[in-house]
């Protein structure tokens, strides 16, 4: 009797093991990943092959990333040409039974501009046609990819639904109140000052959501480099304009934007967190989203 | 050759100055285009909007545009009124605060804008203590 009860007793405390198993899950997106967590919380061991600070327009896959990828059971990506490298690698992934959540699919897409690519086919490093890869700057695209990853996750495992869901609903409700906060505090912002000008065109989402102009010194890539021309045809429209402001980003070499500042008399607006989140504070998509805001206002009004 | 020193020194002068005529206008650097100018800043038609809020139960209300005065009820009300003189091509978004007794429950707090009395925009915020909401104005 009393070994069949020891038997039962390690039978459950290997099923209660085997369950407590998490979710591999890597990501190439720091926005993902954060959402990954938020989602999955202990149910999901995230694993960001793409750091913040990383420049992600440059990045490429080490042979060890591809391993991390490989063993994993979900993989996460932006999309829209973000990861120039996703076509490549995706069948050898998609052959090891990972399966892939691409953000990209599930957004809506704006055109980027493209006006720097003068006989240059996107084809070294970041693939990204004239669709606009930077999604995450746009709450409800971020609130579609919360619930597509939500989806992923009941899918891998299906006993953690009601985990994913109920933590998926509470993002969608911080999510809806940072929405309410970005407007509240737009709303202090003059309508004639919402321009940014910025080191590449990464904040398109944002503007389109909150009726800000963009002018980026580079393209929508940080691979994209811009004319003589463009800097001087910049130099006047900020003038033109009487731009308050030019943001650097946390990743960019703030060399070109140094110069126009001085040309132009702009002060310095501060650091955006364009191609993913940053650290401390801006570690987590709202507080990303929050310090991007507030540096803008604090900037501009 | 023969013949006078200077006059071969400016025969050989203008022989080069020839050959780098084709040189000079192959390498001249070409005319920068002068930068666009800009959009034509519109002279600003200056409306007078009317805003009018009202609420299911007493709050301290305030309603603020960018770059303008705030506009605040002295303590709890059910209604506040106030203008605001915008730029009608472009007209500010407005910020407006209810702050409810959060005992009264699920309260109701409503925005009308008018311009000369006609109606613009017409929005219902509803939620339990401060409610807070943008509502932005339609151009004409």
């Amino acid at each position: 009797m009393m070994n069949r009860l020891l038997i039962a007793t390690a039978f459950l405390a290997w099923l209660t093991s085997a369950q407590a198993e998490p979710l591999r899950v890597a990501s190439l997106s720091t926005v993902m990943a954060d959402l990954a967590r938020q989602i999955g919380g202990e149910r999901v061991e995230v694993t960001e092959i793409v750091k913040a600070g990383v420049d992600p327009h440059i990045y490429e896959p080490t042979p060890g990333d591809r391993k991390t990828m490989a063993k994993s059971q979900i993989l996460l990506a932006s999309g829209l040409g973000f990861e120039g490298y996703l076509d490549k690698i995706r069948p050898g992934l998609e052959k090891s039974g990972v399966r892939l959540v691409v953000g990209g699919d599930v957004v809506k897409p704006i055109e980027g501009s493209c006006d720097e690519h003068e006989g240059h086919d996107h084809a070294h490093g970041h693939s990204h046609g004239t669709t606009d890869p930077h999604w995450w700057h746009s709450i409800s695209n971020v609130q579609a990819v919360a619930a597509q990853i939500c989806n992923a996750f009941v899918a891998a495992d299906p006993e953690g639904k009601a985990t994913y869901e109920m933590n998926n609903k509470n993002l969608q409700t911080r999510l809806a109140a940072l929405s309410k906060w970005v407007r509240l505090q737009l709303a202090a912002l003059p309508k004639a000052n919402r321009v940014l000008v910025t080191s590449h065109d990464a904040l398109g989402y944002f503007a389109k959501d909150n009726g800000f102009e963009i002018f980026a010194v580079q393209g929508i890539s940080t691979s994209d480099q811009p004319s003589s021309q463009k800097v001087k045809r910049l130099i006047g429209e900020i003038k033109a304009r009487k731009v308050k402001a030019i943001f650097a980003e946390n990743i960019e070499n703030p060399k070109v934007l140094e110069q126009i500042t001085n040309e132009t008399g702009a002060k310095p607006g501060g650091v955006l967190y364009a191609d993913g989140l940053g650290s401390g504070p801006a570690g987590t998509y709202e507080g990303m989203m929050k310090s991007n805001v507030s540096t803008i206002v604090e900037a501009l009004k | 050759m023969r013949g006078f020193p200077l006059l071969r020194l400016f025969l050989v002068a203008a022989g080069l100055a020839l050959l780098g005529v084709p040189v000079w206008l192959l390498t001249r650097p070409a005319p920068s285009a002068p930068p666009p100018a800009s959009a034509p800043i519109e002279p600003q038609k200056m409306a007078v909007y009317e805003v009018l809020l009202t609420t299911s139960a007493p709050a301290r209300l305030a309603v603020r545009v960018a770059n303008q005065p705030s506009v605040e009820s002295e303590g709890p009300a059910t209604s506040l009124s106030a203008s605001f003189t915008m730029n009608a091509a472009e007209p500010e978004d407005l910020a407006v605060f209810g702050n409810f007794d959060p005992a009264a429950g699920n309260c109701a707090l409503r925005v009308e804008v008018r311009i000369a009395g006609k109606p613009l925009a017409d929005s219902t915020f509803w939620g339990t203590g401060l409610v807070e909401d943008v509502v932005t104005i339609p151009k004409p």
